[in-house]
């Protein structure tokens, strides 16, 4: 029955929240048998005798009766919450289901274990046992300071220090998209390579379209402004234009800008208007000679909004 | 009589995507006013009609038309910005899924701001500018795979709509013989590992992500998943290098780049702050907890290279934090100190000269004074 290793409860005290002396008694045996120290088993009689007793002995192992009512379950839950973070403690409920917000709550905290009343001695036994062995060794106690020391406070870490050098001497510098091998085989993670995709300042950078009509029919605009690009292919456009000065069969002189990265086209293209598409709209279509630039901008424009397109398909997944 | 079966058939198997988009009503969201009539046009010639078509002009006018004309089919330009995308995509969350189909156009061709669309959870995607045939085509295949699914899709949303009926064995039933029909069935190992989460299986179901990932490297779903079960389960260094990489793949997204700073400092991933500071320049939109945050870590990393005896690269780091400006007393305090702690007394008063001239030269007066 023992299966409760000595060193893990120790030096811990264990708080039994029970408005009942007869049954705090029956219980304290009980639970000595498997291995909670019997001298160290305390009762709080009522809530705030509870509260002090979590407070003054850093109590983290608690057994809390229905007959303490649904508030104080909350006010222990939330004192031990508060003190040793939602994993950090161990609590059990005992309830005959009479109060049913009471069994509510200890579903919605997620406490580690219930048992209804009336049980065997062997039943509670090893119900506590089985949760208490799992529950114990794996807790994982986060304090207001520990907590604290989670967000950055501008204070050097020696400790932290001391791991980032390790670290770095490991695996020296690496992107985002290379995994630390020694974690990431744990759960899959391998190198990225997908042409859309590049870490840091890179993710950012956009491809560049500016377009602005400098000519109509070969005399230069006494005041040029810039046009966007509303639709545009090798062969035709549409762009947003606020000037009404264009008449079907002009000739007009567009200087255009289109890059990405490193690779970037400035040239000067011809295009005739080809028709009325409404207000706010120019209609072109590309001149068919001198445009080799264009048509390389165009393809250079068109392969990265595939792989973006890809990119898109591929992370978002069916 | 065989042909007549024929074209049973052929109704059948390969419906035309045209018919379905004639009875929806579309809602067009584009703030400018030209390129919405563009939008209006390409509408009519996918084969919408007219009267069903609604423009909206703000964020305003967009949630209005979703609410009362009962809209479920959006084309939506991210000049609206993404708060309202979400906001819609709220509403349109009490429909059936199968009616819903929203399409975003989107003048931003960077990763991040592709990576933002996939997040969004949008059912299709388009870059501007476009080609319009080009346009119309990417609208209705994307409308093609929501409305009228391949099997795939058919069995993942069956076992979706049974996941959020409780229905879990069945669910997961379905997501099992989806994984079979699938090229790369990533999601079909997500939702599969929603189903064991919540029957509270994490290592089943933290090995139904990792297949996920192992298909795709880059399944957002599956790596928001994981990461989101590995800091559930306080495993730190576990969960960062989930975090990284998403970070890495989707940077358009302020609070996840904090956490990413906090954790790198925390599991000593020093260098990879340089990365994160390149992502908090990247950002449009740069809150004053995000500031402090990389002030922070640049701060500490500094301090960090002065241990390892990096001098200029120490100063470089200082110098960045106190130039993105957050809290410059307090981080240009934690520089003085950290040169004066590693005897670069000299490096600490040139620092004060260039980020505090006036308190320097205070300073100087004081000690000439003494």
């Amino acid at each position: 029955m023992d299966r409760i290793q000595k060193s893990w409860i120790e030096k811990e005290w264990i708080l039994v929240a029970d408005a009942d002396l007869a049954r705090f008694t029956a219980l304290s045996g009980l639970l000595d048998q498997i291995g909670f120290p019997r001298e160290r088993i305390v009762r709080g009689a009522n809530a705030s005798e509870a509260l002090a007793l979590l407070i003054e002995k850093n109590i983290q192992i608690t057994f809390i009766d229905e007959s303490f009512g649904t508030t104080a379950f909350r006010e222990i839950h939330a004192d031990l919450a508060r003190s040793f973070g939602e994993l950090g403690f161990f609590m059990f409920a005992i309830t005959e289901g009479k109060t049913p917000d009471f069994v509510q709550f200890a579903a919605e905290a997620r406490i580690d274990g219930v048992i209804f009343r009336p049980y065997g001695g062997d039943q509670f036994q090893n119900r506590v046992a089985e949760v208490f062995t799992v529950k114990w060794p794996n807790r994982v106690i986060e304090t207001p300071e520990t907590r604290e020391s989670l967000h950055i406070n501008g204070k050097s870490d020696e400790e932290i220090f001391e791991k980032a050098l390790e670290k770095e001497r490991r695996l020296g510098a690496r992107d985002p998209l290379t995994p630390d091998g020694k974690i990431s085989s744990i759960f899959g993670l391998k190198s990225v390579s997908h042409p859309a995709v590049t870490p840091g300042k890179a993710s950012f950078t956009r491809v560049r379209l500016a377009f602005k009509a400098v000519a109509r029919n070969g005399t230069p605009l006494e005041k040029t402004f810039p046009i966007h690009a509303l639709e545009i292919d090798e062969n035709q456009a549409t762009f947003e234009c606020a000037s009404d000065i264009w008449e079907l069969g002009d000739h007009v002189t567009i200087e255009a800008e289109i890059g990405h990265g490193d690779e970037n086209y400035v040239m000067r293209i011809e295009a005739l208007v080809h028709n009325d598409a409404g207000a706010g709209h120019l209609t072109v279509t590309f001149d068919k000679g001198n445009r080799t630039r264009f048509e390389a901008a165009m393809k250079m424009m068109a392969k990265r909004f595939k792989e973006l397109k890809d990119f898109f398909k591929y992370a978002k997944g069916a | 009589m065989q042909k007549a079966r024929d074209s049973n058939k052929k109704s059948l198997t390969a419906p035309d995507p045209k018919e379905a988009l004639r009875d929806r009503k579309l809602l067009i969201a584009d703030l400018d006013p030209v390129h919405r009539t563009f939008l209006l046009k390409l509408a009519c010639d996918l084969g919408f009609e007219t009267r069903k078509i609604f423009l909206a002009k703000d964020g305003t006018d967009a949630l209005n038309i979703v609410k009362d004309e009962g809209v479920t089919t959006v084309l939506y330009d991210d000049s609206f910005g993404i708060r309202t995308l979400d906001a819609i995509q709220t509403l349109l969350s009490k429909e059936t899924p199968e009616s819903v189909f929203v399409f975003l156009i989107s003048a931003n061709s960077s990763q991040a701001g592709v990576g933002r669309a996939v997040e969004s959870e949008v059912d299709g995607f388009c870059l501007k500018p476009f080609a319009s045939e080009e346009f119309k085509s990417e609208f209705l295949t994307s409308f093609s795979e929501k409305a009228l699914p391949d099997e795939f899709r058919r069995v993942l949303n069956l076992g979706k709509s049974r996941l959020y009926e409780g229905d879990l064995e069945q669910a997961e039933k379905l997501f099992e013989k989806a994984k079979d029909l699938g090229p790369s069935p990533s999601s079909a190992h997500f939702y599969a590992g929603q189903v064991k989460l919540m029957k509270r299986l994490l290592e089943e179901s933290r090995q139904e992500f990792m297949q996920g990932i192992l298909l795709n490297q880059i399944h957002c779903k599956c790596l928001k998943a994981m990461f989101d079960l590995l800091y559930t389960q306080k495993k730190i260094d576990e969960s960062y290098e989930v975090l990284r990489r998403l970070v890495g793949i989707f940077p358009d997204n302020l609070e996840r780049l904090q956490l990413a700073i906090r954790m790198a400092v925390k599991t000593g991933n020093f260098f990879d702050i340089l990365t994160w500071f390149e992502v908090y320049e990247g950002q449009e939109e740069k809150t004053e907890e995000l500031q402090k945050h990389v002030c922070a870590a640049l701060s500490i990393f500094g301090r960090y290279l002065l241990m390892t005896e990096k001098l200029d690269e120490a100063l470089k780091s200082f110098d960045r934090a106190l130039s993105v400006g957050a809290k410059r007393e307090v981080f240009l305090t934690y520089a003085v100190e950290s040169l004066q702690k590693y005897g670069r007394g000299a490096e600490a008063t040139e620092l004060v000269k260039a980020h505090d001239p006036e308190f320097a030269a205070a300073l100087a007066g004081e000690a000439k004074a003494a």
